[in-house]
């Protein structure tokens, strides 16, 4: 199944890339925490619109859950925990330009790979109304193996997370102050 | 079912790994620092069964399992058994270090069991998805042994170090990664990249840019020389069972995954890509012998010295595919053995003197005079002299570096391992030749890392878990050069990575 990009499509489109772009510069450069959350939030949003757009409806659903839902809730949570950020001094502009240049000479390349045509698309799919079915093979065929070691990654982070937080018998002595754990 | 067993070994790991988490769940003794006796055996006897189960597969025909995304060949194979059996090995270093220090073990047994499985992984990944999370489940684990000793400051502070720096290296690895995804037409499958990138007219400029971030992020995971920053200083603050396991099993991961992206998805950019990897090989192995020098604390002269070592692996793997295999998996087999034992002497002499600082080793050799002995042995093994192991391995590798027509990267290797022996040997010299000062017991000296903490422990100066591996490495160090022949022809006959006639 081909996608016509048409011009309400391409326009769609380009609205929709406007909110990943700026969504993820606002988390860079927001001023508080709180702030720097929420525009993670309209990134992860227009992300799920992108999926959307290319057919891929559970993908899209399951980022709107999963993502928004669940994930940038629990980073406001933790956040509100926290309480508010000290505002960082605003690093001097030389250092600014200095990661800008850094990180467009790591993007651009990209945008003109894409301008250039370099991309062979032969093997791309674009799901049809089969995409939970395409889903469920890949997930028991060539992504079983991913999608368990994530499982056993998680299970890992959890136990070493547990391990660097939780105090021990032998932590019972009271510690100099700068000796928490940095992790 | 036929289809999982090439992930057998895998899948023993992971049982014996949920096994080691209720073990501990479930065990009884309320003393903590004699906790881990369980733990440790479990996880031992699943990396044996890990390991027969590898050599059970070694002799299968290579194949792709799970629609293209595990390869079984048997040098995928030969991998994944050095890092089981430097597991192994690793596993039996930690029991006593961690008691001595006051610190359970069992969850030590959990990250290094978390860290084969991802290692090994790797070593047969065939697909960008489970290199990555493969790669990012060793990584993780690392990170984990590195902050082991949680109370240690070293230990968090070299922790930390690792985890931002690896990250950026990650991050290298993943935008390489999505670059080889678009130029190899919307596949993940290392083949098929392989295929599309030799279908171009000419190699596009793109193609470099990709090889150059996914060999930024497997350098840093190797600590080749433009980045091996990170290393001395995570091996000398991470305690030194995980400094241990970073510097054999983790490396022979990455030098695994190099490997087979250098000869199956990048063999378009030959031979200029093997030309990079030579110039990281000469780099390894100058900057890593130069400064191990002038080392003063053990566990960094040993980082430098697994930094040079690196280099002449570099070496063979910067040869075409075919003509360096075979050395490098001797060179690498052989290194797990002197690597481990030279690490086990280590960790069993800062047990009994309390430091790791070279100075404090002068006149050990006439009060421990059997562990100086190994650790010479395993030293002088590392330097490449004749009667030991590691000599055969670097003659086989050099001798297929000069075959492969390196000349000069062949010359620098062997000048610099004669220099190498300068600063083996002058560990070396100082335990053996010079005054024995009041050497304290390890009770009146903690580990500078647990001085805090009053142990009770009952005395033992030769802890038997560790003389058992100590042992074990120094035998295998000494008994392989009998046996040279046969495993040069068991490595000859390691098969090409699956390649489907590309």
């Amino acid at each position: 199944m081909d996608i016509v990009f048409d011009t309400y499509r391409s326009s769609l489109f380009t609205a929709i890339e406007l909110g990943v772009f700026f969504g993820s510069i606002g988390v860079v450069v927001a001023p508080s925490m709180i702030y720097a959350a929420f525009s993670l939030g309209i990134t992860l949003l227009s992300i799920a619109f992108v999926y959307l757009l290319f057919n891929a409806d559970l993908l899209a659903a399951a980022q709107v859950l999963v993502y928004i839902g669940a994930i940038n809730v629990l980073i406001v949570f933790a956040i509100m925990l926290v309480g508010p950020a000290p505002l960082l001094p605003s690093r001097p502009l030389a250092y600014r330009l200095l990661c800008f240049g850094a990180a467009s000479g790591l993007c651009l390349p990209l945008v003109f790979a894409s301008t250039e045509g370099l991309w062979n698309k032969t093997k791309l799919e674009i799901p049809g109304e089969d995409e939970i079915v395409q889903i469920g093979i890949g997930l028991f065929d060539r992504f079983l193996l991913p999608f368990e070691t994530v499982s056993l990654l998680l299970l890992v982070a959890l136990i070493g997370a547990i391990w660097i937080a939780r105090a021990r018998p032998e932590m019972k002595r009271e510690m100099p102050s700068q000796d928490k754990p940095l992790l | 079912m036929l289809q999982f067993a090439p992930i057998v070994p895998e899948a023993i790991l992971t049982i014996s790994l949920i096994c080691v988490c209720f073990a501990d769940l479930f065990q009884t003794k309320k003393v903590f620092y004699k906790k881990g006796w369980e733990t440790i055996w479990i996880a031992a006897l699943g990396l044996l069964l890990s390991i027969i189960a590898l050599v059970w597969r070694l002799p299968q025909p290579p194949s792709l399992i799970l629609g293209g995304a595990f390869a079984e060949d048997s040098l995928g194979i030969a991998f994944r058994l050095i890092i089981a059996m430097g597991s192994f090995i690793c596993i039996f270093l930690c029991l006593d270090y961690f008691q001595m220090g006051g610190t359970p073990a069992a969850e030590f047994t959990i990250f290094v069991l978390a860290s084969t499985i991802g290692g090994m992984l790797l070593s047969g990944s065939n697909d960008l998805v489970l290199a990555f999370v493969a790669f990012e489940c060793l990584s993780l684990n690392s990170y984990l042994l590195a902050g082991y000793t949680r109370k240690d400051l070293r230990s968090q502070e070299s922790a930390a170090k690792y985890l931002i720096l690896g990250s950026a290296s990650s991050c290298a690895l993943a935008y390489g990664f999505s670059w080889l995804y678009g130029l190899g037409g919307g596949s993940t499958s290392f083949q098929e990249i392989g295929f599309a990138l030799n279908q171009y007219p000419s190699v596009p400029f793109a193609t470099w840019i990709a090889f150059l971030l996914v060999f930024f992020g497997i350098g840093f995971k190797l600590s080749a020389a433009p980045f091996h920053q990170w290393a001395p200083d995570v091996y000398e603050g991470s305690p030194t069972p995980s400094a241990a396991f970073l510097s054999v099993s983790s490396k022979a991961a990455g030098l695994a995954i190099a490997a087979r992206l250098l000869w199956v998805v990048f063999s378009s950019l030959q031979p200029q890509a093997g030309q990079i990897v030579q110039l990281l090989a000469i780099l390894s192995m100058l900057v890593g012998n130069l400064i191990a020098a002038s080392q003063s604390h053990m566990k960094r002269m040993l980082a430098y010295s697994s930094i040079g070592q690196i280099g002449y692996l570099l070496l063979a793997l910067s040869l075409e595919h075919g003509q360096g295999q075979s050395s490098l998996m001797l060179y690498l087999g052989t290194y797990v053995f002197m690597n481990m034992g030279a690490f086990a002497c280590t960790i069993l002499l800062s047990l009994q003197i309390g430091t790791d600082s070279i100075r404090s080793y002068a006149g050990l050799f006439q009060t421990k005079p059997w562990i100086c002995g190994c650790l010479s042995l395993c030293l002088l093994s590392l330097a490449g002299l004749p009667p030991l192991v590691g000599f055969f391995g670097k003659t086989y590798l050099f001798w297929a570096a000069w075959q492969g027509q390196l000349y000069i990267p062949t010359i620098i290797g062997v000048f610099t391992s004669a220099l190498s022996l300068y600063y083996y040997l002058r560990v070396i010299r100082i335990m053996f030749t010079r005054e024995a000062k009041g050497t304290l017991s390890w009770q009146q000296i903690a580990l500078p890392a647990h001085k805090e903490i009053s142990f009770s422990l009952e005395k033992k100066d030769t802890p038997p878990l560790l003389t058992l591996t100590l042992v074990l490495c120094a035998s295998t160090v000494s008994l392989f050069s009998f046996v040279i022949g046969p495993l040069t022809s068991i490595v000859n006959d390691l098969s090409f990575f699956y390649n489907d006639g590309f």
